[in-house]
This record gives C-alpha cells, structure tokens and sequence, in this order.
C-alpha cells in the first residue's frame, strides 16, 4: 500500500506536490496527490476523487479559506478515512503588489491571454499612441492614482490572519516581515520557490504521519530541490516601478526580464503589450 | 476618467460576462466572488469613484445591493 499526502489548496498545491514528488527521502513510502481547490466539480467527488483515489490517504494538507464551509470542503471531509491526520495551511497572496488589480472587461471575453488584471491599462486600451508617449501615459495615471500601499498591505495582512487563525502553518507575520527582502511572488496569487520552499517544511515538520527521520531528511533535501527552480514562474506579472519604491523592494532590479510564457520582457513591454491586449503566441 | 457603471465594474473585477452581475448579485450566488475578489472590488470601487472606503465598509459590501448603499454613504452612488 502506497501511503498519501492528499494537499487540498489552490495552483500553490501543485507546487507543494511536486516538491514532495521530488524529495529522495520521500520517494517509496509517500505519495503526495492534489485536488485543485478553485478548479474542482461537484461530479469530480464521484469519480476522480471516490473511494479508490482517499483510500491510502494518511494526511491531508489543507489550505485554509475565509468563511463557511462550502459543498467541496464538505464532501473532501465526508471522504477522508478514519483517523487521516489533517494540517492546515494558510494560501499566500500579494494584491498589495499590484495596486491596480481590478476592472479589466477584456479578462471575461478572453481569460487567458493576460489573466492578472490592471485596470489602469485597460483605461488606456483604447489610446491609439507611440510605444513611449503610451507608456508615458501609463506611467502619469498610475503615479496620480497610487493608493496608500502600506494601507493595501495592511488589508492583505487582515486576509492573511483571517486564514492563519484556522491554520497550523501560519504566513502573515513571515510575509511582513519576508517580502520587503526576498521575492515571494510572480503575480498576487503565484509564488516562487522563497515562499513555496518554507511552507513546504512547515509542513513537514507538522506532520506526524510522516516518520521523523524521513521528513528530517527530506526537509534537508529541500534546498537543493529548489535551489534553482523559480516556482509558479510561467506568467511573472512586473513589479511597478513606484510600487517598488515605496514599499522598499531590495531585490528589485528596474531592467529585470520577467517571463511570460515562452517570452522574456521588461516592466515597459509587458505593460505596453498588455495595454493592447497583445497576442503573443503567433 | 469617468466611474464606470457599477454592474459592469463588478463584472470586470471578478473577470466574468456583465450578463451574469444583477442588482441580486452577492458573494454568495455569485462565480468568482471569493475573499480575495472581494477585496480587489472594493479597492477598484476606491480607485474609479475616488473614495477610501473604511475596513468595516469592505467587510460588510459584499452584495450589489449593500455597495450601492456604501457609495451611496460617500455620496458617489
């Protein structure tokens, strides 16, 4: 019989599978397995997830949500056999990074082309200028419409707490005091292996249904793992250059390249190509 | 910049069709209206009507019809 660790969490919970995957100390006696919290369906319950796929499952790693149980948290727990070990986790998101995460019409009509919106860039999408006087643009608008960052931190912090109270494994107070220092995230909701590396740990060392020798070695091995992998790095939403400057970003670098998908581009030509809703597959 | 119609706002913060937003929409009936949304909303309401909402007021305008109250209340609405 093939022990699981069933991780119940939003995209960063593949992450966390694969890490588990992919640790040497793991390998034959634990099995890790995700369901996709925010993509999961009701019908999912009977097939994909019935009673042959929670059978083996000794732990499960739960990522903690705000507000009541809904029907998939409900019909998770109806599933779990007996005695399953449960350790929560907070989910880790940025909005504060991105002020102008909003109203974005396009984003319904055509979901995957830039699914992180700016709504201060769909203002502009209309404007029929030169790359530098569009930008120009841009950047005046969002200078003029800057909110109080340190007061948008404080919101994601209120969110952050929200969750860590029902958590085991808690992120508000290393977030605070992390990101300011090290880079933690690609997009509001995508995070790099700085942040994914520690929670993974975490919750290793929490775990009781996992021998102590085995996760020790595990948690060692951890590093090496991740020592050059980016995380969730496939869409990397740039950081604004005044948002940098006023929450004091130390990693920042205003000519870095941030991939999106199968390209490399600075903060200007995402802004630019996302303002006219670019293709960027031809 | 002109405030946007409320419906159609909403709409394009949660990332769906305005046809699925009404004057009964809420946090609870409605798809993508999570925790996180919620509060992307609220700082876009801030961002397109100029206003600073306070934390309670983000707390508890989690319907259309309790938003409208909010603007409203700053009196943008």
């Amino acid at each position: 019989m093939t022990r699981k660790v069933l991780i119940y969490a939003n995209c960063q919970g593949e992450e966390l599978m694969l890490n588990g995957r992919f640790v040497p100390s793991l390998a034959d006696d634990i099995a890790f397995e995700w369901i996709p919290a925010h993509k999961v369906a009701l019908e999912d319950w009977e097939t994909l997830y019935g009673p042959d796929f929670m059978r083996d499952v000794v732990v499960l790693w739960e990522q903690t949500e705000a507000g009541p149980i809904g029907p998939h948290r409900a019909a998770l727990y109806q599933r779990l056999p007996p005695g399953c070990e449960i350790v929560k986790f907070s989910p880790m998101t940025a909005l504060f990074m991105w002020p102008f995460s909003g109203n974005d019409p396009r984003i319904a009509v055509d979901p995957d082309r830039y699914p992180w919106p700016d709504s201060m860039a769909a203002v502009l999408s209309t404007e029929r200028l030169g790359d530098d006087a569009l930008f120009d643009k841009y950047m005046e608008l969002t200078a003029s419409r800057m909110p109080d960052l340190e007061r948008r931190l404080r919101l994601d912090a209120a969110r952050w707490r929200a969750t860590d109270e029902m958590a085991d494994v808690k992120v508000a107070d290393w977030i605070e005091g992390t990101f300011r220092t090290t880079k933690l995230f690609h997009t509001s909701g995508h995070i790099t292996a700085a942040a994914s590396g520690p929670m993974f740990k975490q919750l290793l060392q929490r775990t009781q249904g996992i021998d102590r020798r085995r996760a020790g070695s595990a948690i060692a091995e951890t590093d090496a793992l991740l020592r050059h992998h980016q995380g969730q790095d496939f869409e990397c939403v740039p950081i604004h250059p005044l948002v940098a400057e006023r929450l004091g970003l130390t990693w920042y670098d205003p000519d870095a390249l941030y991939r999106w998908h199968g390209h490399e581009w600075t903060f200007k030509e995402y802004i630019l190509r996302y303002i006219r809703w670019a293709p960027y597959l031809d | 910049m002109a405030a946007p119609d409320l419906l159609t706002l909403i709409a394009g913060t949660l990332g769906i069709p305005p046809a699925e937003v009404t004057e009964a929409s809420d946090m609870t009936n409605t798809r993508k209206w999570d925790s996180l949304r919620q509060v992307m909303l609220m700082t876009e309401l801030e961002t397109s009507f100029g206003i600073e909402l306070t934390d309670e007021e983000m707390t508890a305008a989690n319907s259309v019809v309790k938003i409208r109250e909010v603007l409203r209340g700053h009196g943008v609405g």
